[in-house]
């Protein structure tokens, strides 16, 4: 570009931040303090074998048409939705501090879902996951790893048995929920209240602020002593994962949970200062038009050492729930209520029969202190969350979660 | 501002290089501004411009949506060459359905001049009231202004702007309450007022108490009564519900299940609200009753939707690609009392200010929702608004 057009274009929008700042300072009375940050001079690229965008939109779409006949096919579906997405961001980061960073990142995600409807009744499944199905940072392999044709007819058939389903009845009991259903519940009930600025303040009159006090750091028994979770900038195929945050700063792995007592939060250069710490990397902007702020990286629940199957062979009487339906968390992250696509009773270590509408609500620290058993590294994968809204303007994250699943005592569960 | 000629001469220009035998071209400029708040400091300030160009186009039973916020000639020639290819790819599934032309209403053009200047001082005076009483203030300020424009082959050239300004305000200490609204401009809102119902709310709510969980009155102030409508409106009242059975207007259309004094309508060109004159394909927005004297009437369409019903189009089309239409601007017709003779009457009960994470997934038939109140919930005990809960 031509240096006067460069001149001319970013001319308007410099004197707006100027007078924007202007203002802004009119009624500051303390200065903005930044944690130190190393100067960096680099390239990062995630990692792909298959760019999607080279794969023919023919070939996109005989697989998208022919999972969602495959479902159709199945005598009662209604309706189908058959979804792929590929994202492709080049970004550049400069400061005045001496940093020039580039990172080239791609991701792709896909997923399907039948819905059964009959009278007042609907009902669905889906696959991978629910809202769009799974995503990662990788190419067109991943779509393929996915296998959604496979799966089209498995999940039809269930959603149309959903519909002559006993809804789960209410009671108090056992829960082992799936990855999918586990990965949203790290992200409401742990992701969420350990965003530092949350806990300062910054989100009170729109997301809301956080129980995870500052005064709670080491000092709070966020969970039993087999809850360990992490932020995880650094997997490599998580939806989380970059090379640097949007200021600069270099991704990283750090614990938020460790044996079960809260150890540390999300930060930024602005809000690790007040521990006189360096920022752990999780500032993010959703595009070019959109200031960073703190976002979950991976956050992931560490897998424990029993196998899935043993997992559900070891309990006597419970209810497994998988995918994510609904879901519904106060402004703190204390109290929620989440329903699923589906539950199976468990009896004497087997699942048994199906129930619809299923639900399970408690309160966050009670529910993590009352997990008692976590699936092996077998069943563990991170899964991606691409609509995590927050912030205003509002910004949407990609994000991930690293789970397997896992067992929880005693909770209240039930079925509309 | 671009104007109306420049946007309609290059959607001209776009629209006449395109070969199919449906086509739309439409473009949408929106500039924000934001400037937002906590612990009695500004910490967040923003301003953007962004521009959406959309092409849908249809052959037969073919068609197919690109979007592009790169203007650039050369650009846009290439993403109308890729149209063939795209288009060529799609099988055959429905006809793309566009509008006839028809006048667009007059209306009020209501443009803001945004300023961070008059943001910050609003700010100030937030701030004041909150140092005054020991506590924090919180919020966001916001202008917005959006010009459109929308050419298709069935001969619609349509352009509209429209503007609104959006204040929230919400103090905490102990306890914690909050107020937004949604104006004109901001100077059309009351802030005054606003911030002196959250302030009082905030103060109103410390030293909270609990109660147990179990049947009570519940008195919904408005935003929590819009939180609920919001839901209702986006799984009930979109003609794509009804059509694929999933809405409740497919249980309950025409039967009284509310009481004779409900009403709700959405109307978008009525001055108390955001005026948009036409929808995101250039239909002129209609008036429409989606629930009359507690019996449900709706639903709202875009052309694609009524077309299957032989219906006309009530100008509720969203932005391509989208789920259907859906209403935009819902108003809930007030009653006759006022919310202090509503709570005078009430012997025990909940007041409720607002909610928290609405949704209504787990049974969108039934619109059964789910959510949490926040920042001002109270306990009304012998027709009194008494405690914090």
């Amino acid at each position: 570009m031509h240096l006067l057009l460069i001149y001319q274009t970013i001319k308007k929008p410099s004197k707006k931040a100027f007078q924007i700042a202007k203002a802004s300072a009119s009624v500051n009375k303390k200065k903005v303090v930044l944690a130190p940050a190393e100067v960096y001079k680099t390239k990062w690229e995630s990692y792909y074998k298959i760019d999607p965008f080279s794969v023919p939109f023919e070939k996109k779409l005989d697989l998208l048409f022919t999972a969602d006949r495959i479902m159709r096919e199945v005598k009662g579906i209604s309706l189908t939705e058959a979804y792929l997405s590929f994202f492709k961001e080049d970004k550049v980061f400069l400061s005045s501090e001496g940093s020039e960073i580039e990172q080239s990142i791609l991701e792709s995600g896909g997923g399907i879902t039948a819905y059964a409807i009959e009278g007042g009744d609907i009902q669905r499944r889906s696959y991978p996951n629910s809202f769009g199905g799974d995503f990662r940072k990788g190419g067109w392999e991943f779509i393929e790893e996915l296998d959604l044709m496979g799966n089209a007819e498995r999940i039809a058939k269930e959603a149309v048995a959903l519909l002559s389903a006993d809804p789960l009845p209410e009671m108090v009991t056992t829960l082992i929920l799936d990855g999918t259903q586990l990965a949203l519940q790290v992200h409401e009930s742990c992701g969420h209240p350990t965003e530092l600025d949350r806990v300062l303040g910054m989100e009170a009159s729109f997301a809301g602020t956080s129980f995870l006090t500052l005064d709670k750091r080491n000092n709070f028994q966020y969970g039993s002593e087999i809850v360990n979770i992490v932020a995880d900038a650094t997997h490599p195929y998580g939806l989380g994962s970059f090379g640097f945050d949007d200021e600069g700063v270099p991704a990283q792995r750090s614990y938020l949970v460790k044996n079960g007592l809260f150890v540390g939060y999300l930060t930024s250069r602005e809000t690790a200062v007040i521990f006189g710490e360096k920022s752990n990397g999780t500032m993010r902007a959703d595009g070019w038009n959109r200031i960073p702020i703190i976002r979950m990286t991976n956050i992931n629940l560490l897998p424990g050492e029993m196998p899935f199957e043993d997992l559900i062979a070891s309990t006597d009487e419970g209810v497994y729930m998988a995918v994510n339906k609904n879901w519904s968390i106060d402004d703190k992250r204390l109290n929620f209520h989440f329903g699923c696509e589906i539950a199976y009773e468990i009896k004497n270590g087997k699942l048994g029969k199906i129930y619809k509408n299923p639900y399970y609500t408690g309160i966050t620290y009670e529910f993590w202190r009352s997990c008692d058993a976590i699936a092996d590294e077998k069943s563990w994968r991170v899964w991606g969350v691409p609509n995590c809204g927050k912030g205003e303007p509002i910004q949407i994250a990609r994000v991930g979660h690293g789970v397997s699943p896992a067992r929880f005592r005693k909770v209240k569960v039930g079925g509309k | 501002m671009w104007g109306e000629d420049k946007i309609l001469s290059l959607l001209k220009d776009i629209i006449n290089k395109i070969p199919f035998e449906r086509k739309e071209v439409s473009l949408s400029i929106n500039s924000q501004e934001l400037t937002r708040f906590a612990n009695n400091t500004i910490h967040q300030n923003v301003a953007e411009e962004n521009l959406s160009l959309t092409m849908r186009v249809g052959e037969g039973k073919r068609k197919i949506i690109v979007n592009t916020s790169d203007i650039d000639k050369e650009k846009i020639d290439k993403l109308i060459q890729d149209l063939y290819d795209l288009l060529k790819a799609q099988p055959e599934t429905e006809e793309l359905y566009l509008p006839e032309s028809e006048p667009i209403p007059e209306y009020e053009k209501n443009l803001i001049a945004p300023s961070p200047e008059l943001r910050a001082d609003l700010v100030k005076n937030f701030i004041e009231k909150a140092e005054k009483h020991n506590l924090d203030a919180f919020g966001a300020l916001s202008e917005n202004t959006t010009e459109f424009g929308i050419i298709n082959s069935n001969g619609v050239e349509a352009y509209a702007t429209y503007s609104y300004a959006h204040g929230k305000v919400m103090y905490m200490g102990e306890g914690s309450g909050y107020q937004e609204e949604l104006g004109k401009n901001l100077v059309s809102i009351n802030f005054e007022k606003l911030s002196e119902r959250a302030l009082q709310k905030c103060i109103d709510s410390r030293n909270p108490e609990e109660i147990d969980p179990g049947i009570y009155t519940v008195i919904l102030e408005p935003l929590a009564v819009g939180e609920l409508f919001e839901m209702l409106s986006y799984f009930g009242f979109s003609a794509k519900a009804v059509q694929e059975k999933r809405s409740f207007l497919n249980l309950y259309m025409g039967q009284k299940i509310f009481k004779e004094f409900i009403n709700v309508f959405d109307d978008g060109l009525n001055p108390e609200g955001i005026v948009i004159p036409i929808d995101f394909e250039g239909v002129p927005k209609k008036r429409v009753d989606l629930i009359k004297n507690g019996v449900p009437i709706g639903p709202v369409y875009d052309t694609a939707t009524a077309a299957k019903e032989g219906k006309k189009s009530t100008g509720h089309a969203l932005p391509p690609p989208s789920w259907g239409p859906a209403p935009l601007n819902l108003f809930f017709t007030p009653g006759e009392k006022t919310l202090e003779e509503i709570i005078s009457e009430t012997e025990k009960g909940i007041l409720v200010t607002r909610f928290h994470y609405v949704n209504a997934f787990l049974d969108p038939i039934k619109v059964l929702a789910t959510g949490m109140t926040r920042d001002g919930t109270f306990l009304i005990r012998k027709r009194k608004n008494t405690k914090n809960l």
